[in-house]
Protein backbone atom coordinates (compact mmCIF):
# COMPACT_ATOMS: atom_id res chain seq x y z
CA UNK A 1 0.00 0.00 0.00
CA UNK A 2 1.24 3.58 -0.81
CA UNK A 3 2.29 6.12 1.53
CA UNK A 4 0.15 8.85 2.26
CA UNK A 5 2.04 12.32 1.68
CA UNK A 6 -0.64 14.71 1.05
CA UNK A 7 -1.58 17.68 3.36
CA UNK A 8 -5.40 15.80 3.26
CA UNK A 9 -4.26 12.13 3.20
CA UNK A 10 -3.00 9.69 0.70
CA UNK A 11 -1.85 10.91 -2.53
CA UNK A 12 -2.77 9.69 -6.00
CA UNK A 13 -0.98 6.65 -7.50
CA UNK A 14 2.40 7.91 -9.33
CA UNK A 15 1.39 6.27 -12.36
CA UNK A 16 -1.94 7.99 -12.49
CA UNK A 17 -0.10 11.52 -11.55
CA UNK A 18 2.31 11.32 -14.34
CA UNK A 19 -0.39 9.89 -16.73
CA UNK A 20 -2.37 13.13 -16.12
CA UNK A 21 0.57 15.19 -16.14
CA UNK A 22 1.52 13.69 -19.38
CA UNK A 23 -1.99 14.03 -20.64
CA UNK A 24 -1.89 17.86 -19.80
CA UNK A 25 1.48 18.94 -20.96
CA UNK A 26 0.61 17.22 -24.88
CA UNK A 27 -1.84 20.60 -25.15
CA UNK A 28 1.16 22.28 -25.13
CA UNK A 29 3.67 19.57 -27.13
CA UNK A 30 1.11 19.32 -29.78
CA UNK A 31 0.59 23.11 -30.21
CA UNK A 32 3.66 24.67 -31.79
CA UNK A 33 2.09 27.29 -33.05
CA UNK A 34 0.50 28.61 -29.82
CA UNK A 35 4.22 28.32 -27.86
CA UNK A 36 5.45 30.82 -30.69
CA UNK A 37 2.92 33.20 -30.94
CA UNK A 38 2.72 33.28 -26.84
CA UNK A 39 6.47 33.22 -26.67
CA UNK A 40 7.04 30.12 -24.88
CA UNK A 41 10.14 27.72 -25.17
CA UNK A 42 9.32 24.01 -23.18
CA UNK A 43 12.83 23.57 -21.68
CA UNK A 44 10.94 20.31 -19.82
CA UNK A 45 8.31 18.36 -19.63
CA UNK A 46 9.79 15.25 -18.01
CA UNK A 47 7.46 14.52 -15.14
CA UNK A 48 7.02 15.82 -12.76
CA UNK A 49 8.22 19.26 -13.80
CA UNK A 50 7.17 21.70 -16.53
CA UNK A 51 10.33 24.42 -17.23
CA UNK A 52 9.33 27.05 -19.42
CA UNK A 53 10.62 30.13 -20.28
CA UNK A 54 8.44 33.15 -21.50
CA UNK A 55 9.80 36.19 -23.38
CA UNK A 56 8.23 39.67 -21.67
CA UNK A 57 6.39 41.30 -25.01
CA UNK A 58 7.05 44.77 -23.68
CA UNK A 59 10.98 44.34 -21.80
CA UNK A 60 12.34 41.58 -24.22
CA UNK A 61 13.63 40.14 -20.65
CA UNK A 62 13.65 36.33 -20.46
CA UNK A 63 12.14 34.21 -17.31
CA UNK A 64 11.78 30.38 -16.60
CA UNK A 65 9.19 28.96 -14.55
CA UNK A 66 9.34 25.51 -12.98
CA UNK A 67 6.41 23.63 -12.03
CA UNK A 68 6.46 21.08 -9.92
CA UNK A 69 3.56 18.39 -10.85
CA UNK A 70 4.23 15.91 -7.81
CA UNK A 71 0.63 14.65 -7.26
CA UNK A 72 -0.86 16.27 -9.58
CA UNK A 73 -3.84 16.69 -9.49
CA UNK A 74 -4.49 16.03 -5.92
CA UNK A 75 -1.95 19.03 -5.35
CA UNK A 76 -1.43 22.08 -7.46
CA UNK A 77 1.97 22.67 -8.64
CA UNK A 78 4.46 24.53 -6.63
CA UNK A 79 6.47 27.34 -8.87
CA UNK A 80 9.89 28.37 -8.99
CA UNK A 81 11.51 30.99 -11.29
CA UNK A 82 14.95 29.81 -11.58
CA UNK A 83 17.80 29.90 -13.73
CA UNK A 84 17.49 28.21 -16.76
CA UNK A 85 20.99 26.75 -16.83
CA UNK A 86 21.77 25.78 -12.98
CA UNK A 87 18.18 25.15 -12.77
CA UNK A 88 18.49 26.96 -9.04
CA UNK A 89 16.05 29.42 -7.64
CA UNK A 90 16.84 32.54 -8.72
CA UNK A 91 17.39 36.20 -6.23
CA UNK A 92 13.75 37.53 -5.26
CA UNK A 93 15.25 40.05 -6.99
CA UNK A 94 14.38 39.07 -10.66
CA UNK A 95 11.16 38.10 -9.90
CA UNK A 96 8.71 40.13 -11.65
CA UNK A 97 6.03 42.37 -9.89
CA UNK A 98 2.34 43.11 -10.59
CA UNK A 99 -0.31 43.89 -8.01
CA UNK A 100 0.51 41.43 -5.25
CA UNK A 101 0.60 38.19 -7.27
CA UNK A 102 4.43 38.15 -6.44
CA UNK A 103 6.69 37.92 -3.74
CA UNK A 104 9.92 38.47 -3.98
CA UNK A 105 10.72 37.45 -0.08
CA UNK A 106 9.49 34.81 2.04
CA UNK A 107 6.18 35.95 3.92
CA UNK A 108 7.13 36.38 7.60
CA UNK A 109 4.00 38.53 8.79
CA UNK A 110 2.37 35.63 10.86
CA UNK A 111 4.26 32.42 12.22
CA UNK A 112 1.13 30.58 10.98
CA UNK A 113 2.15 31.49 7.30
CA UNK A 114 4.63 29.14 6.56
CA UNK A 115 5.39 30.01 2.88
CA UNK A 116 9.55 30.23 3.31
CA UNK A 117 10.61 31.56 0.31
CA UNK A 118 9.83 33.99 -2.70
CA UNK A 119 6.22 33.03 -4.47
CA UNK A 120 3.21 33.35 -6.84
CA UNK A 121 0.15 34.11 -4.89
CA UNK A 122 -2.14 32.61 -7.36
CA UNK A 123 -5.46 30.09 -7.42
CA UNK A 124 -3.68 27.39 -8.97
CA UNK A 125 -0.58 27.67 -7.54
CA UNK A 126 0.49 25.18 -4.51
CA UNK A 127 2.08 28.54 -2.65
CA UNK A 128 -1.17 30.43 -2.75
CA UNK A 129 -3.29 27.74 -1.44
CA UNK A 130 -1.00 26.69 1.52
CA UNK A 131 -0.51 30.29 2.49
CA UNK A 132 -2.75 31.10 5.67
CA UNK A 133 -4.71 34.12 4.22
CA UNK A 134 -6.09 31.19 2.08
CA UNK A 135 -6.38 28.14 3.81
CA UNK A 136 -10.30 28.15 3.38
CA UNK A 137 -9.84 28.94 -0.88
CA UNK A 138 -9.37 24.89 -0.92
CA UNK A 139 -7.38 23.63 -4.19
CA UNK A 140 -10.96 21.25 -4.17
CA UNK A 141 -12.50 24.31 -5.77
CA UNK A 142 -10.54 24.27 -8.63
CA UNK A 143 -9.40 20.83 -9.90
CA UNK A 144 -12.43 20.21 -12.10
CA UNK A 145 -12.38 23.72 -13.86
CA UNK A 146 -10.83 23.37 -17.08
CA UNK A 147 -9.19 26.88 -16.60
CA UNK A 148 -7.22 25.41 -14.13
CA UNK A 149 -6.18 21.97 -16.24
CA UNK A 150 -1.99 22.68 -16.46
CA UNK A 151 -2.60 24.76 -19.84
CA UNK A 152 -4.78 27.27 -18.08
CA UNK A 153 -2.69 27.14 -15.36
CA UNK A 154 0.55 27.76 -17.05
CA UNK A 155 -1.57 30.63 -19.31
CA UNK A 156 -2.62 32.66 -16.21
CA UNK A 157 0.66 32.79 -15.02
CA UNK A 158 2.09 33.68 -18.21
CA UNK A 159 -0.60 36.58 -18.46
CA UNK A 160 0.60 37.84 -15.10
CA UNK A 161 3.81 37.77 -16.36
CA UNK A 162 3.32 39.48 -19.15
CA UNK A 163 1.62 42.35 -17.10
CA UNK A 164 4.81 42.81 -14.55
CA UNK A 165 7.29 45.25 -14.93
CA UNK A 166 9.98 42.50 -14.85
CA UNK B 1 -7.18 34.13 -59.71
CA UNK B 2 -9.79 35.58 -57.11
CA UNK B 3 -7.60 36.78 -54.01
CA UNK B 4 -8.71 38.37 -50.53
CA UNK B 5 -10.93 41.43 -50.86
CA UNK B 6 -10.35 44.62 -48.65
CA UNK B 7 -13.56 43.34 -46.85
CA UNK B 8 -11.71 40.07 -45.50
CA UNK B 9 -9.11 39.12 -43.40
CA UNK B 10 -7.83 35.55 -42.59
CA UNK B 11 -7.51 34.93 -38.38
CA UNK B 12 -6.25 31.62 -36.53
CA UNK B 13 -8.04 31.15 -33.08
CA UNK B 14 -5.31 29.60 -30.82
CA UNK B 15 -6.51 27.87 -27.48
CA UNK B 16 -5.77 25.18 -25.16
CA UNK B 17 -7.57 22.45 -27.11
CA UNK B 18 -6.18 23.14 -30.34
CA UNK B 19 -6.52 26.31 -32.71
CA UNK B 20 -9.73 26.86 -35.09
CA UNK B 21 -8.73 26.24 -37.75
CA UNK B 22 -5.92 23.65 -37.61
CA UNK B 23 -3.58 25.06 -40.05
CA UNK B 24 -3.85 28.20 -41.53
CA UNK B 25 -6.46 30.71 -41.42
CA UNK B 26 -10.25 31.12 -41.84
CA UNK B 27 -11.65 34.34 -43.69
CA UNK B 28 -14.09 36.42 -42.22
CA UNK B 29 -15.52 39.77 -43.08
CA UNK B 30 -13.85 42.64 -41.56
CA UNK B 31 -17.83 43.82 -39.90
CA UNK B 32 -18.40 40.70 -38.47
CA UNK B 33 -18.50 40.45 -34.73
CA UNK B 34 -15.32 38.80 -33.15
CA UNK B 35 -17.76 37.48 -31.24
CA UNK B 36 -18.68 35.11 -34.34
CA UNK B 37 -15.02 34.40 -34.90
CA UNK B 38 -15.41 32.49 -31.22
CA UNK B 39 -18.29 30.93 -31.63
CA UNK B 40 -17.54 28.94 -34.65
CA UNK B 41 -14.40 28.13 -32.66
CA UNK B 42 -16.06 26.88 -29.97
CA UNK B 43 -18.15 24.70 -32.55
CA UNK B 44 -14.86 23.37 -33.59
CA UNK B 45 -12.77 22.55 -30.30
CA UNK B 46 -13.60 20.70 -27.16
CA UNK B 47 -13.23 23.90 -25.20
CA UNK B 48 -15.43 24.79 -22.29
CA UNK B 49 -16.08 27.77 -19.90
CA UNK B 50 -15.21 29.85 -22.11
CA UNK B 51 -17.75 33.05 -20.65
CA UNK B 52 -15.39 34.25 -18.80
CA UNK B 53 -12.19 33.87 -20.82
CA UNK B 54 -10.39 36.70 -22.94
CA UNK B 55 -8.82 37.04 -26.14
CA UNK B 56 -5.45 38.96 -27.46
CA UNK B 57 -3.64 39.55 -30.40
CA UNK B 58 -0.29 40.06 -28.92
CA UNK B 59 -1.16 41.24 -25.37
CA UNK B 60 -3.51 43.78 -26.56
CA UNK B 61 -7.30 42.64 -25.11
CA UNK B 62 -10.24 42.51 -27.52
CA UNK B 63 -13.80 43.18 -27.67
CA UNK B 64 -15.80 40.31 -28.79
CA UNK B 65 -18.82 42.37 -29.32
CA UNK B 66 -16.76 44.99 -31.46
CA UNK B 67 -16.58 43.88 -34.93
CA UNK B 68 -13.07 42.62 -36.56
CA UNK B 69 -12.71 46.26 -38.16
CA UNK B 70 -13.14 48.08 -34.80
CA UNK B 71 -10.86 45.09 -32.43
CA UNK B 72 -8.25 46.73 -35.36
CA UNK B 73 -7.33 43.31 -35.96
CA UNK B 74 -5.05 42.90 -39.44
CA UNK B 75 -4.61 40.42 -42.02
CA UNK B 76 -3.12 36.90 -41.31
CA UNK B 77 -3.41 37.36 -37.60
CA UNK B 78 -2.78 34.99 -34.53
CA UNK B 79 -5.48 35.33 -31.66
CA UNK B 80 -5.29 33.93 -28.04
CA UNK B 81 -8.15 33.07 -26.67
CA UNK B 82 -8.10 31.22 -23.27
CA UNK B 83 -8.94 31.91 -19.19
CA UNK B 84 -8.32 35.14 -17.63
CA UNK B 85 -6.25 35.25 -14.54
CA UNK B 86 -7.99 35.23 -11.21
CA UNK B 87 -7.25 37.78 -8.48
CA UNK B 88 -4.48 36.58 -5.93
CA UNK B 89 -2.03 38.05 -3.77
CA UNK B 90 -1.52 37.66 -0.38
CA UNK B 91 -3.29 39.79 2.62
Amino acid sequence: MGACRTRRGCALRPELSQALFEEGVSQLLNNPVFLVDRGWLLLSTAYPLLIITIHHRTTGKLRTFRFSFDDWNDEPPELDIIDPETKQPVSGDLWPQYQSYWHKTAWASSPLITTSKAFMCLPGIREYHTHFSHKNDLWEKYKSNPDYNIFGIVSQVAQVFQKSNV
Amino acid sequence: MAGPTKNEVDIQVLTGAGNFPANGFQKYNLHQSLQHVLDETKAHLPVQNTGSWVVRLGDRELTPSLTIEQNNIPDNSRIAWGPVERGGGAL
